[in-house]
């Protein structure tokens, strides 16, 4: 029978359901998922290595940038990080782990490091695939999965749980940061956990082994970090964990300790989403040309890169300001305003995010079929790839971009509220973020305005 | 412990593919136009899907290197070999040819070929007022995988695995519960 639980915040706890309790206690859980996921990942890998040189006609470019990254961020909105529970790095890292483990401690930098190092391969990746083309080219997208992979082994091979995971994926740093907005969320209940003398969750039982990501269910304030593997559901002894579904940013509302390096890749991100939109623009050829003339250059390396450094800076100079003018209003240093309305950005991100690549999925969906077919010979001649027209993707996109607007705003506003008791700073805080919130809107808008470029 | 060192290398050396050192057939060919023999080449051994080198050389009928010849190069793909409809890949490309100054007769140039398939090469000679035509037909092959790269990852991940599991037998196994 299906129970409300008596939650804080009144969430449905989703383990009242029978069978999804049965499912997350089960011991063939995430495994049944897991491993099917790395057999289609390894012929992925072999199709993007071995098969068709063009993009246009490889059934892995379009399994994994028409298909896979459109709907990554989309599954971290409906169902938190659960991706990297079935993710074929991860099992690849528990794989090695569990034959050759040396499970040493994570080394100190990476605990404090660490998310920068993700900023920087995160940046890197997008760099380094417009200029030598990572998803234009399924040779080069191969290589990268390769390199993941061969990170995931050194991880496995020495260090202990899942440290690649949790300290260095540029996937994780994503998906942490976008699962803060979802709608699932993990935790403990307080009132049992304060008599637990085991934490079963954290170190493991004979039930089940500790939580792969480092995450005390007892103490965690965020659900950045958890990849819903059901390790701690099956493991604790009390039935205190609970699975709960959430408001779509609600977590962000209430940031207790916020982390300059979450914040800033919150902006990073939008920097991302920035130059992915616009590379794929008509108008994009007519910035390059005018950093050429202006800057005096003709090599397309540098002019790129120096674009690249002002689109990346944009979003992170216009939080700077924006927390340089609450500083004055609620008295908390910059740094301490960036690190905590960073977050808000969070929403817009992953609205952006998901707007920009909801167009490949339904302008070029198709192309996973047509793709599919090339495998058995069988070609399909001037053929539109496109699942739904330009015009209504693009509806679709302004939707989704207002909703992230409003999320974000939103949630500016309760950090707002949680700086200063008096109500006057509190509009003097919230203001500037909203009016960042709003700019950032409209850019995405008048982005998505224009008719973008094909993956395929 | 050495019957997993072994699993893990068969698994690693499986990673190499057995392809590796597998190439195909050039794509020179020759003709003889208006009394010169021209060599066209396209390719280091086969022409493949993506940016190639053109070579054209060129010798009278004594076998002497003519290195004075303009050539103007166009290829195209083969109008019955087209099936996507990525007009710009298709598209006739014309080769910048110049001479090669270290191998007299030798004509150097490159193009992007966007497809796999029969493509047409036509090739206009002009010297000291004449000119002499020729086409040449070729098949171009997809690029294929970088196997040189991946037996190198292959063995960057096989020496990984076998140094944990060489460290890792050195070292007590723990005590206790289930490890995390």
């Amino acid at each position: 029978m299906i129970s409300r639980d008596a939650s804080p915040r009144g969430a449905f706890n989703l383990l009242a359901i029978p069978v999804f309790k049965r499912l997350m206690k089960s011991r063939w859980y995430p495994a049944v998922i897991a491993w099917p996921t790395l057999v289609v990942f390894a012929f992925i890998t072999y199709e993007l290595v071995a098969g068709p040189s063009s993009a246009h006609d490889n059934f892995g470019t379009a399994l994994t940038w028409v298909l896979w990254w459109p709907l990554l961020p989309i599954m971290f909105l409906f169902a938190g990080r659960i991706w990297c529970t079935l993710c074929p790095f991860g099992t690849i890292n528990d794989l090695v782990q569990k034959f050759v483990g040396n499970n040493r401690p994570v080394p100190l930098f990476l605990k404090r490091f660490g998310i920068w190092i993700i900023d920087g391969i995160f940046m890197l990746i997008t760099w380094s695939d417009h200029l030598w083309g990572v998803v234009e080219s399924p040779l080069n997208s191969g290589i990268l999965l390769l390199l993941i992979t061969l990170g995931a082994v050194v991880s496995g091979a020495f260090f202990e749980r899942r440290t690649w995971c949790r300290y260095l994926c540029f996937l994780g740093g994503l998906s942490g940061n976008y699962t803060r907005g979802g709608m699932i969320g993990l935790s403990a209940t307080p009132d049992i956990c304060a008599s637990c003398t085991t934490s079963s969750c954290y170190k493991g039982n004979e039930k089940a082994a500790g939580c792969p990501m480092f995450v005390y269910p007892r103490t965690m304030d965020t659900n950045a970090d958890c990849n819903l593997c059901g390790n701690c559901v099956k493991s604790c002894p009390n039935d205190s964990i609970r699975i709960t579904t959430r408001l779509p940013s609600e977590e962000l509302w209430f940031v207790r300790k916020p982390q300059l390096p979450v914040a800033f890749l919150a902006s990073v991100i939008m920097g991302i989403v920035f130059v992915q939109n616009i590379t794929m623009l008509d108008i994009w050829n007519g910035v390059l040309g005018w950093f050429e003339k202006s800057l005096g250059l003709t090599n397309y390396p540098i002019t790129f890169t120096i674009a690249f450094l002002i689109l990346m800076a944009v979003p992170v100079g216009l939080l700077f300001g924006a927390s340089a003018l609450a500083a004055r209003a609620n008295g908390k240093t910059v740094v301490e305003n960036f690190a905590r309305f960073g977050y808000a950005i969070i929403p817009l991100d992953m609205a952006g995010h998901i707007a920009h690549n909801l167009f490949h999925l339904l302008a070029e969906g198709k192309a996973i079929g047509y793709t599919a077919l090339g495998l058995f010979g069988k070609a399909v001649p001037e053929a539109s790839s496109a699942i739904l027209d330009s015009a209504t993707i693009q509806v679709l996109q302004y939707a989704l971009v207002v909703l992230g607007m409003v999320a974000s705003v939103y949630t500016a506003l309760r950090l707002a509220r949680g700086t200063t008791e008096s109500k006057p700073r509190r509009a003097t805080t919230f203001a500037p973020f909203a009016v960042l919130m709003l700019l950032l809107a409209a850019v995405n808008l008048w982005l998505f305005s224009m008719p973008m470029g094909m993956r395929m | 412990m050495k019957k997993n060192l072994l699993v893990m290398a068969v698994l690693a050396l499986a990673l190499i593919p057995s392809g590796l050192f597998a190439d195909g057939m050039g794509a020179g060919m020759g003709k003889d136009v208006n009394g010169l023999k021209v060599e066209f080449m396209v390719g280091g051994t086969k022409a493949k899907v993506g940016t190639n080198q053109v070579t054209v050389s060129i010798h009278d009928a004594q076998g002497k290197a003519v290195a004075d010849e303009a050539i103007m190069l166009e290829i195209a793909m083969d109008q019955g070999a087209k099936m996507t409809m990525d007009m710009d890949k298709e598209k006739t490309k014309s080769v910048m040819m110049s001479a090669d100054a270290t191998s007299p007769g030798s004509y150097k140039g490159s193009v992007d070929l966007g497809f796999k398939g029969k493509w047409i090469a036509d090739m206009e000679l002009s010297r000291a007022g004449s000119t002499d035509k020729a086409s040449f037909d070729f098949e171009v092959f997809e690029a294929g995988p970088d196997w040189t790269f991946l037996a190198f990852f292959a063995l960057v991940i096989a020496i990984v695995i076998a140094g944990a599991a060489f460290l890792r037998s050195r070292r007590k196994k723990p005590e206790g519960g289930k490890a995390a």
